[in-house]
């Protein structure tokens, strides 16, 4: 038996927790980008 | 969550017992049980609390007497600085997240986190990340030394050691987001049929809140540390005048993110502490409604404050008095929350087990640390305190016998459920004593050091400070030595001792589902999911 759980969710829940998690990885990296970039532009300004 | 209860138990494969985990240092290497997960969290961060406590005390040796006696000044500094990262991203922080991966999933009646290999990368990449922070201190130059805030234009005198620590603290803000990430999905996903959002327990809603914090906040801070980076090495002036730049900018973005960090470390807290309460006072949580709004309350107000830590550097006076009025508006939903405690346990039939009197000594002395900010929310006051010895009293008095007590008194109230043992409650309440007696010898004194002007972050000082130092560096060695117990306490618990029972403490089952689980919980819980009415 590995150490992984037996059941896991099922399809629709898979399909929402990746879309749910994607979105949420795409916020932090466009956090991240949007603060260096207003950063450059201050600069530059 | 008094209202709790479940038709379908969820230890559906408490007769699997074959179906246990695999042996060896595999086992931990590759897991993606979210119990694993959440002990090699808890674990981590008590390597970590013991090796930022050894610097702290580096720290407080040092400043036992006026004068210099154990390290240069260089390496105090690194002391300072390394203590504070380690404690707030690689103890407080995973000890929540640690708490937070083992108790969700049993809490909403989910089978495990919903991303369990990311669960796991984020685990390692979190000790990746602590490894390269403490090997820094090995680089030429000494470790990193500005203090944890890395002000610009001190911080970019660091040696070798400040990309280390950058690329360090990336990779902990990276383990930390996908963690927020996982717990969001989680909490989204897979609650148990019935679990409506205003049913959950609350360290469920705010480790939620949390997470939301986590991902709004990390990313600022990656992206204020990497234009320190390209100023160091690419010739960028972002925070520095001579180029166009502004080193001002920097503490801006800096506490933008450090704000709402304290309530990430601090909202997990408030959540353990609203499970304990009712189940010792044998009531359900007096105002469960307000505590969520309260709580959301809470985080969307950091964000509106960052800059009353920084009243001196000069701001308009309509900045100041904005920073000032909102920073003592979120006294009011944490007043709400004090009240709620206090009323959850009035009129209730109270016992004072040893998670009940680190979350009593939690509501007394975090208390203490909120009053403190208060004063310092004052803009003009906050001129006499800003980086002396009543800062470093007023945030230790949020984070020690606030978070750090909060989060043993977490431990106490569920290790019996994670190791089927009932610990030493003898050892245990010796263990608070002592904690809560050396915890106030060593940080109260530091109040008056720090009215009477002693600045933060020096290693020597004039002679005048001379008694109160004294007195507070017995309190650290103190506490220091105390935590001695708290360790040999759980490594007892964890060897064997009296079988833990279900429910563990009194009629706990009406207070959360993790309660209808054996203990210790199965390998694998609810896999049938439970139905909450």
């Amino acid at each position: 038996m590995s150490n992984t759980r037996a059941n896991g969710p099922t399809e629709q829940q898979r399909r929402r927790i990746r879309r749910g998690a994607l979105a949420l990885a795409l916020l932090a990296i466009g956090i991240y980008v949007a603060f260096i970039a207003s950063g450059v532009l201050g600069w530059r300004g | 969550m008094s209202t709790t209860h479940t038709q379908a138990h969820g230890h559906a494969h408490e007769h699997h017992d074959d179906h246990g985990p695999a042996k060896g240092f595999k086992r931990w290497l590759t897991t993606t049980n979210h119990k694993d997960i959440g002990t090699m969290y808890l674990v981590f961060s008590l390597v970590m609390f013991l090796v930022g406590g050894a610097m702290a005390l580096v720290v407080r040796a040092e400043l036992f007497m006026p004068g210099m006696q154990l390290v240069d000044p260089g390496f105090f500094n690194t002391m300072t600085t390394v203590h504070a990262l380690i404690m707030v991203f690689g103890a407080v922080m995973p000890a929540t997240v640690g708490l937070a991966n083992w108790m969700i999933p049993l809490q909403i009646g989910a089978p495990d986190m919903a991303l369990p290999r990311m669960n796991n990368f984020s685990f390692w990449l979190l000790v990746a990340a602590f490894s390269l922070l403490i090997l820094s201190l090995f680089m030429p130059g000494g470790g990193p030394a500005a203090g944890w805030t890395l002000y610009p234009p001190l911080v970019l005198q660091t040696g070798d050691a400040l990309p280390l620590a950058i690329f360090a603290i990336h990779l902990a803000g990276a383990s930390s987001i996908m963690g927020a990430i996982n717990i969001i999905v989680t909490i989204m996903n897979l609650r148990a049929p019935g679990m409506t959002l205003l049913k959950m327990p609350l360290f469920v809603w705010t480790w939620l809140i949390t997470a939301y914090l986590l991902i709004a906040v990390m990313p600022v801070f990656a992206g204020a540390v990497t234009m320190l980076l390209t100023d160091h090495f690419f010739g960028t002036t972002f925070f520095a005048a001579a180029g166009g730049g502004d080193p001002v900018l920097y503490q801006h973005i800096f506490w933008f993110f450090g704000h709402p960090e304290v309530y990430i470390m601090i909202l997990p807290a408030f959540g353990i502490v609203s499970e304990i309460i009712p189940t010792f006072s044998r009531k359900p949580l007096f105002g469960y409604d307000a505590m969520v709004y309260a709580t959301a309350s809470i985080a969307f107000l950091s964000f509106i404050v960052w800059a009353h830590h920084m009243f001196t550097v000069g701001m308009p006076l309509a900045g100041e008095m904005f920073f000032m009025l909102s920073t003592m508006l979120i006294a009011v939903p944490t007043g709400v929350k004090v009240f709620n405690w206090t009323a959850t346990m009035w009129r209730g039939s109270i016992s004072f087990e040893p998670p009940m009197l680190f979350a009593l000594a939690f509501l007394f002395l975090f208390t203490i640390g909120g009053f403190s900010g208060l004063m310092m929310a004052i803009a003009p006051v906050d001129f006499q305190y800003h980086d002396t010895y009543f800062i470093v009293a007023h945030f230790h008095y949020v984070l020690v016998p606030g978070a750090v007590f909060a989060i043993m008194a977490g431990v106490y109230y569920w290790l019996p459920k994670w190791t089927g043992h009932m610990y030493d409650t003898k050892l245990a309440n010796i263990h608070f004593w002592m904690s809560s007696i050396f915890v106030n010898v060593l940080f109260f004194p530091q109040h008056f050091l720090g009215l009477a002007g002693m600045p933060r972050r020096i290693p020597d000082y004039s002679t005048q400070f001379a008694d109160w130092n004294m007195v507070s560096s017995i309190g650290a060695f103190g506490f220091g030595l105390s935590q001695l117990l708290f360790v040999y306490i759980i490594w007892k618990c964890a060897k064997g001792g009296a079988k833990a029972s279900h429910e563990v403490w009194d009629d706990a089952r009406v207070h959360g589902l993790e309660w209808t689980v054996p203990s210790p919980a199965p390998y694998h819980t609810f896999e049938e999911a439970p139905v909450v009415k």
